[in-house]
């Protein structure tokens, strides 16, 4: 591999990595989540549940979305 | 490209893998039967762990549509989409089940559901994506 091709490579790498950023601080909102909720065990709130099934119906719309 | 973005994933997960293992020691779902019911709590943590999985695949179609991801991307999107439309369907069926407390559909659903997490998570790694395991 030459120099070209590994600069091509580390160019496409950094300008994928604000999505890779914020899928790792979107995971680290889900972890806290399922945290809260472990927590709180069976008196988890409706509101909480609620927030909890929007997100991923959310998440679920856009990734399901054509493309 | 494939290899950059898993390459990129590999560096993220160095972050966001310690997450991923709290995720799984934080809550150990187990397996649904009966005897250990699909409350609407315990529901939501499957649900927040399967989104948390999701972020990643998310993280792929961005890249896809920004163009940063490899020259497979859509099909390989395209692949993996017939799992999660599916999930979506077993989710609110879940939902219904667990919030009811019909215990014996919320098992069945359950268990469909975990079947076709790792159907997906197969055909995401084929991608290049690694979404790791449901806690």
């Amino acid at each position: 591999m030459n120099a070209d091709e590994i600069l091509k490579l580390v160019g496409l790498a950094v300008s994928a990595l604000p999505a890779l950023v914020e899928a790792g601080i979107n995971i680290a909102d889900r972890v806290s989540k399922i945290k809260e909720l472990a927590d709180a065990g069976a008196n988890a709130t409706p509101e909480q549940i609620k927030t909890v099934r929007d997100q991923l119906d959310a998440d679920l719309d856009e990734f399901d979305a054509p493309i | 490209m494939r290899k950059v973005f898993a390459a990129a994933c590999l560096a993220l997960a160095l972050g966001g893998c310690a997450q991923l293992q709290a995720l799984g020691t934080a809550v150990k779902l187990g397996t649904a039967s009966v005897s250990n019911p699909v409350t609407p709590a315990r529901e939501a943590q499957i649900e927040a762990g399967f989104d948390a999985a999701l972020q990643l695949l998310l993280a792929y179609r961005r890249a896809c549509i920004a163009g940063t991801a490899d020259v497979h991307c859509r099909d390989n999107i395209a692949k993996i989409q017939p799992y999660t439309k599916q999930a979506k369907v077993l989710i609110g069926q879940l939902r219904h089940f667990a919030d009811s407390n019909d215990q014996v559909n919320a098992v069945v659903v359950f268990n469909q559901l975990s079947a076709l997490y790792s159907d997906m998570k197969a055909t995401a790694a084929i991608a290049g994506v690694n979404v790791g395991e449901l806690p």
